[in-house]
């Protein structure tokens, strides 16, 4: 007898988690289904920031108001998790007049947005001399009229997604990750459930709901065309290079050649170049990353700073933004707005709802308007409450210092705990202080310590090793898992009792993963550190060609 | 008539090889090194050649065999390139024998040179020609149950997970090695070590050193083992396996080591002290500015933070750089370029230059990749050349990884390294190249 | 409709910045009052952890990039050999951690400040496989740990090499 949940949702994006973590909180019984690991789609490729929508001011300053009083909420229900992102707009010399007037222009856009930022706890923006720019953002160049510097929230995404999914878990939804739904449930003109295929152990699964809700992202398409119903999307891909360390304090915009905005973004301890787009109707399980793009966002970025192209890359991401269709136009201008698909008044398919389109800042927003319509058809009375409620660790933030005293730990590493913990730090700091041998850096780019690790796959829904990359920030460093992935997975075969060719199956899984985003950009440094990474480990690869 | 003055560029193992073999060749020979490359970050193991197994068997191919195997097929190879004869070979890979003679052990020498196994960190069983002394080795023969000493505060060194997969690499390979691990609760007063080298001068000292003997003691009462496998961390020397032989009665050896292994940097002092009891001239700074004059490289010029510049003059030079991790091969804004002489660089044969660095890669990790075969292209003397074929400087000759064509992982780094730099030393001792 | 609402809004904030900034030439005495605006973005962003680098210091920090975590300069370095504190592995922690997030590593210093002074020893940096100049950072830490934490927000320690703050 298989259970019957009120809602199942498939797409363990940031709007799936979302979605989930809404109508759990609603008190309904829901399930969340994700073929890989939670935010491994879109949502890990893109910018990580919550803006406030700067860019609508120029076409619709409602928007504007929303996404900045939304990202006040996401600032407010998850603070450890959110950073500020000091944004510097600068304005080049070599265009005459029309760069004196661009600066005008952007000074009173600036001015118009400073109106905003209070819901959002955002600066009033400054406007800065040459001289000034030099003196603050050393590496930039020196040919300029001027700049204009605003702020906005950067957010580790991977991690929103997971407390999401955490918090939906804790309200008492089920979590099912690596699990692929293989077939929609049909009975009469409805759907009924969800077929599954567990992709660890290979095992077929059933679960019945009265309703079906669809986050598939780039694949809500097939998963709409399984159900019979239709959603058209006009999917553009979008490609971030990740520098090795913050190269900037302020994120830097820069023109790129076809007259489209590119950054530079200082995010955690890397920056991000990006990003392009591109219309793309290739498999978005695999993204290829072209020569034209690395390129493309290069040259941008060199105009404004001069030395970018000595700067080391680590990896390239590629992700499918799921816009929704339009005809003639550019993809720039493709709207970033969302929608809710009700395909019973669409396609004549009850119990089927799905969501498209859309932006990361407006993830709640757009997860509140599925779960109420959700509710209005399963006839919940309640309403929303997730801008209200921390998410896991988003209680309060201790203090850095104190607890580094406490505990006696390296109040940096403590940093990046809390970090990505907030409250639940002092959880992962009482593991180490029972047993000191696990207070050791297992990778040391972040750092990450064995007892985080082991905190993570107890208690955040960890499937398989490769899940830690986004619980912990495992192996996302300039080595790129050089030293830690082979260790992580062998804690995790610890944790759960696998046999030593299970670890070393996940462990090479992990290497390979991370393989595939840095192969197109391997230059300088990372060139030097795919050496070293392939010497120690030729023995792995060595008996894995089954010798 | 002076003496020929020869210059290395490069003091790891393909530079010490050449370093000697010009010297034993009666030149005059200084050696200029930077900081350390993939021999001081290696664990210690040399391969002359790639492993490769009788097809349809678990046994392996002897060394010649196997090279036979490994060269079938890749005619960019460097052992096909430089035409090496077999007595060249075998008077190669002889003075590297003289040179590590106290810290080295080669199996079968006189033979067929079949490898032994070592159990390294990762997790697997590893065929090398030439180990440590202190390296634990198995072989066909050796039917053993072995101990795996696993250190509560030493988390680098997972003993439950290695025996395990050891055991399982052992019978796949049908070596009759069987692996158990044997854990105590060894730390820091209460703190793990953190490091490889925090361990090894940890238990240099004498206290330390005997509370670990009495813990094995201990626990060795209830396990049958007949050896022992330490992390790679007994001293920075490796010599405490001896003394913990002696003290528990019983072999012992270290696993071979992975990321951050001190056994690289034992190599490189053993080598560090033979060039200096065979005279050889050691300077420490980068080599940079190449003089040329009528075609030939007449001089460079040393660098370092601390003494001054000096301009060194000689009559042929050896390049022994290394690839990326010794810098021969850099890739600079997407462009790979040979940073000393601006050397042409090939990949399979073909002059590279600002190759989307994506072409010389593959979708899967585990594949042989185009960009580890990056690299040099020398005439049958050993000196590179340009895309024509044409030799860039006649007193120019390339060793070791600087020189491309073949997987470094896969069809024996260590047997280019050592062959290579053998006859790069020797020939840039002769006078005359036709 | 929006979108005119929009351009209309944005009209006005024009206008209304252009007549500011007129009115603020023609008063002599606001033109001076330009130079607290690099002051007000340090305070503004002082609890980011954000501060003013020099391009020296830029361009130096850029150069610990060359860092591939081989740790052959945490196995030589002395200091990493005596100093007991649990936090520091060695150089390279400083390289390939703290160097490249710079606005935490105002949460480094405790053990910066116990770190001995380094004097002539160039071994970090002498093995260094990819010519890191791990020394100019240690030494950048140093003054970083003991000079600018009040501009970092954090509590001063005391030092008796250098009391004055840049």
């Amino acid at each position: 007898m298989t259970t019957l949940y009120d809602a199942i949702v498939v797409g363990g994006g940031v709007n799936g988690c979302g979605v989930a973590r809404d109508l759990a909180m609603r008190g309904l019984e829901v399930l969340l289904v994700e073929k890989g690991d939670f935010s491994m789609g879109t949502s890990w490729a893109s910018s990580g920031m919550i803006h406030g929508g700067l860019r609508y001011l120029m076409s619709d300053v409602h928007t504007t108001y929303k996404s900045c009083k939304d990202a006040g909420y996401i600032r407010s229900i998850a603070p450890h998790l959110t950073f500020r992102i000091p944004f510097l707009m600068p304005v080049l010399d070599d265009e005459g007049l029309k760069g004196r007037v661009n600066l005008e222009g952007a000074d009173a856009l600036f001015e118009l947005y400073d109106r905003f930022q209070p819901y959002k706890g955002g600066k009033a923006h400054i406007r800065f001399s040459p001289e000034e720019v030099a003196r603050i953002e050393p590496l930039i160049a020196k040919n300029l009229v001027g700049a204009v510097i605003t702020d906005e929230w950067g957010i580790d995404v991977p991690r929103l997604c997971v407390l999401n999914a955490l918090d939906a878990k804790r309200h008492g939804a089920s979590l099912a990750s690596w699990t692929r739904v293989t077939e929609l449930i049909r009975e009469g003109g409805s759907i009924a459930g969800i077929r599954t295929l567990d992709e660890l152990t290979g095992e077929a699964g059933e679960s019945r709901a009265r309703l079906v809700v669809n986050c598939g992202g780039p694949w809500a398409p097939e998963l709409a065309r399984m159900a019979g119903a239709r959603i058209r999307l006009r999917p553009a891909k979008g490609v971030h290079l990740i520098l090795d360390r913050r190269i900037s304090n302020n994120g830097i915009i820069a023109q790129a050649l076809d007259g489209r905005q590119v950054f530079v973004i200082p995010h955690e301890n890397v920056s991000m170049i990006g990003t392009t787009d591109d219309d793309f109707f290739g498999d978005p399980d695999d993204i290829p990353i072209l020569e034209d793009e690395v390129k493309y966002l290069l040259e941008a970025m060199e105009r404004v700073i001069p030395g970018i192209r000595n700067a080391r890359v680590i990896k390239a991401i590629a992700g499918i933004r799921p816009t929704l269709f339009e005809r003639a136009k550019y993809e720039d201008d493709l709207t970033r707005d969302h929608r809710v698909y009700d395909h019973e008044v669409l396609d004549g398919v009850r119990g089927f709802v799905s969501l498209a389109g859309g932006k990361l800042a407006a993830y709640r927003v757009m997860a509140e308007e599925t779960a109420d319509l959700v509710c209005r058809k399963l006839g919940c009375k309640n309403s929303c409450a997730t801008h209200l409620q921390p998410l896991p660790g988003g209680e309060e933030i201790p203090d850095v210092e104190e607890l580094a005293t406490r505990y006696g730990q390296d109040p940096y590493a403590v940093s990046r705990l809390i970090f990505r913990q907030g409250a639940r730090a002092v959880q992962v700091l009482d593991m180490m202080k029972e047993k000191p041998e696990t207070g050791v850096y297992v990778c040391s780019c972040d750092p990450v310590t064995e007892a985080e690790l082991r905190f993570a796959i107890r208690n955040e829904a960890v499937r398989r090793p490769i899940d830690l990359i986004s619980r912990c920030r495992i192996g996302e460093g300039p080595c790129q898992g050089h030293g830690c992935l082979t260790r992580a997975a062998e804690i995790f075969g610890e944790e759960r009792r696998l046999s030593s060719s299970e670890i070393r199956r996940e462990a090479l899984w992990m290497m390979r993963e991370k393989w595939r985003w840095r192969k197109e950009i391997l230059g300088g440094a990372q060139l030097v550190q795919e050496e070293l990474t392939r010497m120690v480990h030729r023995s792995l690869l060595e008996r894995e060609e089954g010798r | 008539m002076s003496e020929r003055h020869i210059i290395v560029i490069g003091g790891g193992l393909s530079g010490v090889m050449a370093a000697l073999s010009s010297k034993s060749a009666g030149c005059r020979v200084t050696l200029i090194r930077g900081g350390l490359g993939r021999t001081a970050l290696g664990n210690g193991l040399v391969r002359l050649a790639g492993i490769v197994r009788v097809t349809g068997s678990s046994r392996y191919l002897p060394l010649m065999k196997s090279v036979k195997e490994m060269l079938r097929g890749n005619p960019e190879h460097p052992f096909l390139r430089l035409e090496i004869a077999e007595s060249e070979a075998y008077a190669a890979r002889d003075l590297f024998v003289k040179i590590v003679n106290d810290g080295y052990f080669v199996e079968n020498a006189d033979a067929d040179l079949l490898p032994s196994w070592f159990a390294n960190e990762i997790g697997n069983l590893e065929a090398a020609h030439f180990a440590p002394l202190s390296t634990a080795r198995f072989h066909r023969e050796s039917r053993e149950s072995v101990g795996v000493v696993g250190f509560s505060g030493y988390r680098r060194f997972h003993a439950e997970y290695l025996a395990e997969s050891w055991t399982r690499h052992a019978e796949k390979l049908r070596l009759p090695v069987t692996f158990a691990p044997v854990s105590i609760s060894f730390d820091k007063d209460g703190k793990p070590f953190r490091k490889p080298a925090e361990t090894a001068r940890a238990l240099e000292k004498e206290n330390e050193l005997s509370r670990l003997t009495e813990m094995l003691r201990k626990a060795l009462e209830n396990v049958e083992v007949n050896r022992l496998v330490f992390p790679p961390v007994l001293g920075m020397d490796g010599s405490l396996a001896k003394e913990l032989e002696k003290r528990l009665n019983l072999p012992v050896g270290e696993a071979a080591g992975a990321r951050e292994s001190l056994a690289g940097l034992r190599l490189i002092w053993l080598l560090e002290a033979f060039l200096i009891a065979e005279g050889v001239e050691i300077v420490s700074g980068t080599a940079r500015e190449p003089e040329m004059d009528s075609g030939a490289i007449r001089s460079v010029e040393t660098a370092s933070g601390k003494e001054e510049n000096r301009r060194l003059e000689a009559d042929a030079f050896v390049l022994a750089t290394g690839k990326f991790l010794g810098g021969g091969i850099r890739s600079v804004e997407g462009r790979f370029v040979e940073p000393l002489f601006s050397l042409p660089v090939f990949s399979e044969g073909r002059r590279i230059e600002d190759d989307f660095i994506g072409k010389l890669t593959r979708n899967d990790f585990s594949a042989p990749q185009a960009f580890e075969r990056v690299g040099l292209r020398a005439d049958l003397y050993g000196r590179p050349v340009a895309e024509g074929g044409g030799v860039c400087y006649p007193n120019l000759f390339a060793a070791g990884q600087v020189i491309g064509g073949f997987d470094p992982n896969r069809e024996g780094a260590e047997g280019v390294d050592l062959i290579s730099g053998y006859l790069a030393g020797k020939r840039a001792g002769e006078t005359d190249h036709a | 409709m929006r979108k005119f609402i929009a351009l209309a809004l944005l009209g006005l904030f024009l206008l209304r910045h252009f007549f500011l900034r007129i009115i603020k030439r023609l008063l002599p005495g606001n033109r001076g009052g330009e130079n607290g605006r690099e002051k007000q973005f340090l305070e503004n962003y002082r609890e980011d952890g954000i501060r003013a680098l020099e391009a020296a210091e830029a361009r130096m920090l850029r150069d610990m990039q060359g860092c591939i975590r081989c740790g052959l300069c945490d196995t030589l370095c002395k200091n990493a050999a005596r100093l007991e504190s649990a936090a520091f592995e060695g150089p390279s922690l400083l390289v390939s951690t703290h160097s490249r997030n710079l606005p935490e590593t105002r949460h480094v210093r405790r053990y910066l400040l116990e770190l001995e002074p380094c004097g002539d020893c160039f071994d970090c940096m002498n093995v260094c496989p990819t010519g890191v100049p791990i020394r100019e950072l240690v030494t950048f830490m140093e003054r970083f740990a003991r000079n600018d934490l009040e501009i970092l927000g954090g509590k001063r320690e005391p030092s008796a090499s250098n009391p004055e703050m840049r």
